[in-house]
This record gives structure tokens, sequence and C-alpha cells, in this order.
């Protein structure tokens, strides 16, 4: 097992998950998202927009509604997707609020591309006629916090608001943002989260990289071809203590974070900074590869991810631990991933059960894990959920039972 | 307490702190050197990006610590918002596929990879944004790694390029850098302290210059000013949330006396 480098996080206390949303290509609710995946039903799709390449994403269905008047200068299908996913939530996060104060209460979201799907809209119609659209409001829109301004006003909430952008593993790292905000006493609860919308800029920029994929993405699979790219808007309620009226089955118990230092878009080829992230994971929360029954993968579906990360978890696991990527279900949520990834992992711990990892098979025979094409029923107590992005930023987040 | 112990500094004119607070602008100097990222490995990136981690590199010289093992956060309300701009414009000229040299640095923990990579470090790095906030959420997100950590320092880094047209209309300031390199303990030669966590003080509003007011990281300026003139620091307390949260600036004479 690679000893982590650098800096190494204390022990952390666990925190109970007091709530969790998410909305993506699988449904509108919660609720439907997780019994598509339960169904091992993808929701891949042919893009219903103009997009001049051939690919499948992972669209929220049906259409969005309009904010409420009173936030209508927030108004775009970033913040429609959030207001989806945070009105499950909403009840819960105003008990944090009546429960620890105003002050107490911080949003950290995590995003890659922000409001960009409006600003894409404005800077085409300025390019055809020299003007923008008179609803286009930059700050609110494209700024990458002014989701997060918009949930602090929507929940009602005066703790601190930001919201971390680093690629694909935002919404992983917003959970260690607030374990160390709650260790340094400055809050007692975040809304953690992360949300991306579909646009074109993603769509062409990684089909300029050769990585999109122009059929349903098949991670581990030795017919892999390249990456689905999905939406989505995923929430977590963590709070210092669990309510005593309503105890959590759910917590995190350890996050760990790393840095490849090898290149911008390509992962380490022995997965040298994914393997560190979760080893700091599995240190944070006091827990060995002996006390890990799945982990959640990022497998995109490139050839190089999926082969680091299977080297990665083999330097840790071997071929003991079930390991599923869920990308064949949304596609590739960029900044909402690990979000979305840790509402999966929790469902394991729920349901006592490992999804399938749909499009596996035949399955790469370099890859020495242990990935399967059908759902099995076991005990599930701990779960690594793993995001890695383009800078070489990595994140594990450690999610189980009630410690 | 936590100590400043180093500073990083770039704007247009002015290639460091010290040409800045002297009033000594070059009108040539419009990107930073940027030398810790090899000439190959700057290829793609912004100035954005290079002044993020031109500043990084000057905060971890001048507190001699090793920029391939620190921790770092960088921090920018709109990142890498010029690379974006230049890649709707490649779609809106009928491209299919976008350059990937640009589109690998348009995400906005571009910095982050540019210096690890450089630096070989394998540490935390992270990159936020918080509006015109965006300053003072990123102290609040290095001193509390920091001060949760085993860390002995972090960096703080944090930039606005130029809006790009059609942005510009939404704001026009001048293009300004600044890190900070915070440590557990002052080392000889540091520029002042903080203390943190301090949950009192008013919200953080000062006067900002005018060449730079419309710019989030103009609200690194009154710090420096604060750590340099010991009378400045009175009452200044940045609130990193919309409700007192608030960080003390200290200069380094008042550090020496408090108790």
């Amino acid at each position: 097992m690679p000893l982590p480098s650098g800096v190494m996080d204390p022990r952390r206390p666990p925190l109970p998950i007091t709530a969790a949303a998410a909305v993506n290509a699988l449904g509108r609710t919660t609720r439907e998202v997780l019994d598509a995946l339960d169904a091992g039903r993808s929701g891949l799709r042919p893009p219903t927009f103009d997009v001049p390449v051939t690919t499948l994403v992972g669209a929220i269905p049906g259409d969005l509604d309009a904010l409420p008047a009173e936030y209508a200068a927030y108004d775009c299908r970033l913040a429609r997707m959030a207001k989806l996913a945070y009105d499950e939530v909403h009840e819960e996060v105003v008990r944090a609020r009546e429960r620890w104060g105003r002050e107490r209460v911080a949003i950290i979201l995590g995003t890659s591309t922000g409001g960009l799907h409006a600003t894409e809209r404005a800077f085409f119609q300025w390019r055809s006629d020299g003007t923008v659209p008179a609803d286009f409001d930059f700050h609110r829109q494209h700024d990458f916090n002014g989701l997060g301004e918009l949930l602090g006003a929507m929940a009602g909430v005066d703790g601190p608001v930001y919201t971390l952008s680093t690629a694909c593993s935002s919404s992983g790292k917003v959970m260690a943002t607030a374990q160390r905000l709650i260790d340094a006493d400055v809050i007692d609860a975040a809304l953690v989260g992360g949300v991306d919308s579909l646009c074109r800029m993603t769509l062409q920029g990684f089909h300029g990289l050769g990585v999109l994929t122009d059929v349903a993405c098949r991670p581990f699979s030795s017919e892999r071809k390249g990456i689905n790219i999905g939406e989505g808007a995923a929430f977590c309620l963590l709070e210092r203590e669990e309510v005593s009226s309503a105890p959590s089955d759910v917590w995190v118990l350890g996050v760990g974070e790393s840095s490849d230092a090898h290149h911008m878009s390509s992962p380490h080829p022995e997965g040298r900074g994914a393997a560190e992230a979760m080893s700091r994971a599995m240190a944070q929360g006091g827990v060995g590869p002996d006390g890990i029954d799945h982990i959640n993968a990022h497998g995109t579906s490139t050839l190089l991810n999926d082969a680091a990360e299977s080297i990665a978890i083999h330097s840790l696991f071997g071929d003991r631990v079930p390991v599923v990527s869920t990308k064949g279900y949304t596609g590739h949520l960029l900044g909402a991933a690990g979000g979305t990834e840790a509402i999966f992992a929790m469902h394991a711990v729920r349901s006592n059960r490992v999804p399938r990892s749909l499009g596996v098979e035949p399955k790469d025979p370099s890859v020495a894990i242990d990935v399967q094409d059908v759902p099995r029923d076991q005990p599930v107590r701990r779960v690594l959920s793993n995001s890695f992005a383009f800078g070489g930023s990595n994140v594990s987040v450690l999610i189980g039972e009630r410690p | 307490m936590i100590a400043v112990n180093g500073i990083g500094f770039w704007a247009p004119g002015f290639a460091g702190l010290g040409a800045f607070r002297a009033g000594e602008a070059d009108r040539d100097l419009t990107m930073p050197k940027c030398e810790v990222v090899t000439a190959r490995a700057r290829r793609g990136t912004s100035r954005i990006g290079r002044m993020l981690a031109e500043v990084t590199t000057q905060a971890a010289a001048d507190a001699s610590v090793d920029l391939g093992a620190v921790p770092t956060v960088y921090a920018s309300a709109w990142g890498e918002i010029d690379i974006m701009i230049n890649l709707l414009g490649q779609i809106a000229d009928g491209d299919v596929g976008l350059s990937p040299l640009r589109f690998k640095h348009s995400v906005h923990n571009s910095a982050s990879g540019m210096v690890s990579i450089a630096a070989g470090n394998r540490t935390f790095s992270t990159a936020l944004a918080a509006g015109r906030k965006t300053f003072e959420q990123g102290v609040l997100e290095a001193l509390t790694y920091l001060t949760t950590t085993d860390a002995d320092h972090v960096i703080l880094a944090v930039a606005e390029d130029r809006l790009p047209a059609p942005l510009d209309r939404f704001g026009e300031y001048e293009a300004l850098a600044v890190a900070f390199c915070f440590g557990t303990d002052a080392r000889e030669g540091a520029h002042g302290t903080l203390s943190f966590p301090k949950r009192t003080g008013e919200p953080f509003r000062p006067d900002l210059p005018e060449l730079y007011a419309e710019n989030p990281t103009a609200f690194a300026l009154p710090v420096l000013d604060a750590l340099a003139n010991p009378e400045g620091a009175e009452g200044l307390a940045l609130s990193a949330a919309p409700r007192p949260f608030a960080i003390d600036v200290l200069s380094a004479e008042q550090s020496r006396t408090e108790p």
C-alpha cells in the first residue's frame, strides 16, 4: 500500500448526512434516480439541442420550471436544475438553520462550468448582432458562485457561501471543505453538493481531446471508446451531530485529497494520485482496505483513466472489492459527479446492494479489479467514492454506516 | 495567531510588491514571467493562469517554503474566462472539435495543475470562487486548512484578469494577482500576523483604488496596506461571511505587542 505523501490530515469526527437529493438523466427526483439505478436503466440519450458531434448525453428529462419571480435574475438552466434538487432538502436545511443558527450554516458547492450554458447563449447572440440578451445577468448566472448566493437566499442562511471549481473533483472536495469548516468551529452545518449543466463547450472540448464516444460509454470494458457528458445536481446536508429524533444511517467518514503532479489532462499512468486519495480517505476514517466493501469508481470509460484507476484500486485492494462505475447511467456529470456518486454510495449502504456496472462486458483483461455487469446483494458498510480531474486533482470520499 | 510569512504580487506594470508600493510602473510589462512553468507547459495557458503561478512562486520564495510540498488554495471569481470566451469563439467560427491545449486549461484549477506539475507537488490543492467575496472566502479556506491539519504553511493565491468582450460590460478594471503564504509560526522577515478565528468585526468594505475597484482581488490591497502600516491595521477585519466572521489583520509591529 503506497504511503501518502506530504501533509497528513488528522482523524476527523464523522459527519452525519442528514438529507440528500440528486436529479440527473435518471430522473427528476431522488426516488426516480435511485429506482433507475436499481433497475440497471441508463439515462443516456442523443442530445436534443444543436451540437455538431455524434454522441449520447445524460440530460435531465422534461422541461425545467423557471425560478420564482423573486429570483428571476438568477434564472438559467443551471439554477433550475439546482432548485429541482434543492426543493427536496429545503425543509431539512431550514431545520438545520433553526438548530444551529443562520450564521452557522454554510453553502459549499462544486461546479466545473457554472453558468457557462447561459454565457454561451449570450455570446452567440453577441457574435450575431452585437448585443447580449437583456435577461443575461453575468454576475448571477455565469458567476460560479451565483448559484451559491441563490441557494443561500432560498435557505435563509448567513454562513460562508463559496464554490469549489476543480473540474471533475469539485463536488467530492466540498465534503472536505465542510469537514474543515466544522472542525475549525466556523460552522455547524453545511449544504454541500455539485451542479453542472450540459453545454456545447464541454461536448466539443472533449470531442477535441478525442475522448468523447459516439455510443454509450462502457467503463472498464475492452470495448470502451470514451466518455458521455451528463448534467445534474446533487446535495447533501452535513451536520456536526445527528438529529436525535432522526438518527442518521449514513455518514461521511473521511475524505482524501491529492494531486497527481503529472499532466493537465491525463492521469498518472499508475494511478499514483488516485491511490493516495483513497489511502488518505481511509486513514482519516480510521479504516484499512479490509474495511471497504465497495468502490464507486471515477470510471469515465476513457482508455487512460480506467487503466490508471484500476491499477490504483488493485494496488490497495487487489480484486477483493466490488467496483462500479455509474457513468454508464448518468454520463460524466463533471462538477456534479462527486456529489451524485456520493448519493449512489449512500444508497449502496442503505440497500446493501452493489449496482451493475453497465457495459463492462467484455471486461478489459488488463483490468484486474472486480467489475461486473450484475447487481450484487451483499453487506455494504463502507464505500469509497472516487473523483479525479484535469490538473491532476483527486478526491476520494469514504461513506459508510454509523461508525 | 497566523503569520504572514510570504507575499506575492503581480499586476500589469508591476512585477512585484516593491514596484507597486513605489508606484514605479513599467508600461511594457503586460505578462508575468512565470518562470516556474516551462515554456512548453505554458502553451495554451492564459494570463490569469500565469499570474496565479507567478504570485504563488513569489510567496513561496518570500517565505522560504518548498513549492514542491506546500498546500495551495487558488481563488478567482471568474477564473479562466478569457479561455472560455476564446473557445466559444472557436464554436462560433464553426470549429467542431475545440483546441485541446486551450480546453484543458479552461478549468478553474488550471493554475493549480500547472504549479503542482511544475513543482512536483502532490499534496492538497484547491480552487474556489465567491464573486465579490472571493478573496475573503479564499482566506477562510486557506486558514481552515492550515489550522485543522498538520501543515505548517499554506499559500493562498487570488487573481482576476480583465473581463473579455462581450463580458467587459459587466465590470471594467485592471488585472491583479496577490498571494499570501500563511504559516503557523512567524519566520524571520514575517510581514505580520492574523488572528483567526474571531467572530466579531464589521463587514469588510474598504475604499479600494479606483483602477482595481471592480476587481474582487482588490480586497487584498487593504490587507497589504495593513501589514505595511501599523496604524492602517486598526479595526481592519475581513468578514468572510455575510455576518460577522472576522479575521483581524495585525502588522508585524502590532503582533509583537499582542499577548
